[in-house]
């Protein structure tokens, strides 16, 4: 039982501060991410099972937090004002080749970000040429080159 | 700067809500100064094992002290000293909690020791100073009374999950 309720603490915990730290972390993960994504599993886990090895135990954990993944997914298909807060939403950062100063302070993007992503997604080399960029609900940014706006 | 009713256009086009994610990014900056500071408590020993957790309580003549964590977490191990009065050889813990604070540990090892209910009885021999390491089972608070040589204290510790 108590297996149950440290993996719904630990999800709900989780949730938060990866919601709270942000989509620039997912945007640009490096291998020292996920590193620190290892560790974090590592740190994460004693909480979890404690001093439990047995495989009722590790399995109980994993159903438990896949029950919770499953079962906010759903809530988040039905609700959608709680999948933006859970998941993000899209947000426009570059517009008709200018960027939007404001939000990609807010969204710890700067314009070589957005041009890194225009060259790997669009062969695009110069700011404007950029019709739009999308930073992602999934913390990518979409460019959408300016002749096709 | 582009046009706003071309950008509000756009942003309908891709789903943006502004007002919304401005509420996010103020929510985000209040969740990072709430994580800075569960950082800082943590450092500062606030959340257990630091300077900031240790408590202290006496009998009130002073003669009977009890040094402990006034915050801990569950299975670590946390460190009750007991000082008894001049000339008490005997000491006597009492809490509803001692089913699930597991004693790891006395030091000086005690001539004998009793368990009784919620008691707990240690005779000690040489030594005015007793440690006890023990280990909480479970999240809660304890309250611990200690009585030894007719003075008597009490604590409380916070057990964390």
């Amino acid at each position: 039982m108590e297996t149950v309720f440290k993996a719904i603490a630990l999800y709900v915990a989780l949730l938060i501060l990866f919601r709270i730290t942000g989509r620039r972390s997912l945007q640009q993960t490096t291998t020292f991410d996920l590193v620190l994504l290892l560790v974090i599993g590592e740190a994460a886990q004693p909480a979890l099972i404690g001093n439990d090895n047995s495989l009722t135990t590790a399995v109980l954990a994993v159903a438990t937090l896949l029950s919770i993944d499953v079962a906010l997914s759903l809530l988040k298909r039905k609700a959608g004002r709680l999948e933006r807060l859970l998941e993000g939403q899209p947000t426009i950062i570059v517009m008709r080749g200018t960027p939007l100063p404001d939000q990609l302070r807010r969204a710890r993007i700067d314009a070589a970000d957005v041009l890194q992503a225009a060259r790997e997604r669009q062969g695009i080399l110069r700011m404007e040429d950029i019709g739009l960029a999308v930073l992602e609900a999934n913390g990518s940014i979409s460019i959408i080159p300016a002749e096709r706006l | 700067m582009p046009p706003q009713s071309s950008l509000d256009e756009f942003r309908h086009l891709v789903g943006e809500d502004p007002a919304f994610q401005r509420r996010i990014w103020t929510m985000q900056r209040i969740g990072w100064a709430l994580m800075g500071g569960l950082v800082l408590a943590g450092a500062a020993g606030a959340l257990g094992d630091g300077p900031f957790s240790r408590g202290e309580s006496a009998s009130p003549d002073g003669a009977l002290r009890v040094s402990h964590d006034a915050v801990t977490r569950q299975d670590s191990a946390t460190r009750w000293t007991i000082t008894l009065p001049p000339g008490a050889r005997q000491v006597t813990l009492t809490s509803d909690a001692l089913p699930w604070l597991e004693v790891l540990n006395i030091e000086p090892a005690p001539d004998g020791q009793a368990r009784r209910g919620q008691a707990l009885t240690l005779h000690l021999q040489d030594s005015s100073v007793a440690v006890l390491t023990v280990q909480p089972q479970r999240p809660g608070i304890a309250d611990v009374s200690v009585a030894a040589g007719g003075a008597a204290a009490s604590f409380r510790t916070l057990v964390l999950p």
